[in-house]
């Protein structure tokens, strides 16, 4: 039992060194702050997309309050939401953005080589998982945590608080499975 | 590995673009057909020959002649309407309703057991009496006193909203008692709600709560300055 739980540690341990082996570099960083401003751009308009359009396109007003017209959503998220759905979409956005940069910078380096060949549902489920297609996964989600979100059930707002939890999680599994494979890049890189 | 991330960046912007721009008119398109597949049905049928638009009074919150109108679809007992109500709706009242510059016209949208209707119905048994938007005020209070603000989110499957308790809410506004209990317990308004609900579909409303200022519709929990930069706009 205690060296199982050791090796989790420490593989936990090598997923953390590969993942800050890739975010660490300042492009990753900016792809990272991208990926969370779009997810939870995504998130929090996806409801008011002709609002959005109009706000864009057809709004008579200054490009500044244009600006300040999107900001301040994330200024009020606090407020708009309730504590628990906010940080929902705060963590689940940077986790989504996080996710999407280790997928890159995976593909990038190994292409769909590094997905497990498993048979069954589970494997397959693995292979989606391992691949970083959470964030395809996510992005269905995301629609219906907006819905859930602003509707106005109290069981559905509960639902989308453990939908973008539940999501979170999903996400963790997949930055622990790539930051593995971005670990073993980096050893091959300095092999090199 | 910079290209390839200013290469998923742009892919990124690509894809929220497309949802923005290209999207919405999918989902245009998709509601239209899912309310004309909708219309097909009984239930609906039934609200459209109950409608009554034509003697349907607006339910109108600050000074009826206020150049701009936010309209509003709510459930009393929705917990969003409520949240909203206490906190951008309450500012909202402070620097546009109270100046008589905007009015809320009301509509309601019940769907969340037989209380919401008869909040609903109570709505224009007040109207009737003159008090609305003192009953309006007093039941979201009460809802969000007694029970949200409390973490009771389970009041929701309850019936909160019962005849007694509606008229121990708004006694001090009542005029004659026993037409307003008998009102409430009367489906007579049922087709003002009725014609609320359909001029929601019309307006897209999908969900509460939802809103709709000088053509543009806002739907569920917004910002203060969302409502601000519509409002604004309509004022110039």
């Amino acid at each position: 039992m205690k060296t199982r739980l050791a090796i989790l540690v420490l593989r936990i341990r090598v997923a953390c060194a590969g993942v800050w082996f890739v975010v660490r570099k300042p492009a990753s960083l900016a792809g990272v702050i991208i990926g969370a401003f779009v997810s939870s751009s995504f998130i929090l308009w996806s409801l008011n997309l002709d609002l959005v359009r109009y706000i864009v396109f057809d709004a008579p007003i200054s490009f500044l309050d244009k600006i300040r017209f999107f900001s301040e959503t994330y200024r009020d998220i606090f407020t708009t939401y309730d504590s628990l759905q906010a940080l929902g979409i705060i963590v689940f956005s940077l986790l989504f953005g996080l996710n999407i940069v280790l997928l890159a910078y995976v593909l990038k380096h190994q292409g769909l080589k590094n997905i497990p060949k498993k048979s069954g549902i589970g494997g397959m489920l693995m292979a989606v998982l391992a691949g970083g297609c959470v964030a395809c996964g996510t992005s269905l989600l995301a629609p219906l945590l907006a819905t859930f979100g602003a509707t106005s059930s109290a069981f559905l707002r509960d639902l989308s608080v453990w939908l973008s939890w539940g999501g979170s999680v999903l996400i963790i599994f997949s930055i622990y499975k790539l930051g593995q494979i971005a670990a073993s890049l980096r050893v091959a890189q300095e092999k090199h | 590995m910079n290209k390839l991330l200013t290469l998923t960046a742009v892919c990124l912007l690509i894809v929220f673009g497309w949802l923005v721009f290209i999207r919405s008119d999918v989902n245009d398109e998709n509601s239209k057909s899912d309310i004309e597949s909708n219309q097909l049905e009984d239930e609906t049928a039934d609200i459209e020959q109950n409608a009554d638009f034509e003697n349907r009074p607006a339910l109108i919150i600050g000074s009826a002649d206020a150049p701009v109108t936010l309209v509003e679809y709510a459930d009393f007992k929705c917990p969003s309407c409520n949240q909203f109500h206490h906190g951008v709706g309450a500012q909202l009242r402070d620097e546009y309703i109270d100046s008589g510059r905007v009015r809320i016209e009301f509509r309601n949208y019940p769907f969340i057991g037989p209380d919401s209707g008869r909040a609903a119905r109570g709505s224009y048994c007040a109207y009737d009496q003159g008090f609305f938007p003192a009953y309006h005020d007093k039941i979201y209070n009460y809802v969000w006193d007694n029970y949200y603000s409390k973490g009771d989110m389970a009041a929701e499957f309850r019936d909160i909203l019962t005849v007694d308790t509606i008229v121990q809410i708004v006694a001090d506004d009542i005029r004659d008692m026993s037409t307003f209990s008998a009102c409430l317990e009367d489906t007579t308004k049922n087709k003002f709600i009725d014609a609320d609900l359909l001029l929601g579909a019309d307006d897209g409303v999908t969900g509460t709560p939802g809103f709709v200022i000088g053509g543009q519709k806002i739907t569920g929990p917004s910002n203060y300055n969302t409502f601000k930069t519509l409002l604004d706009i309509q004022l110039r």
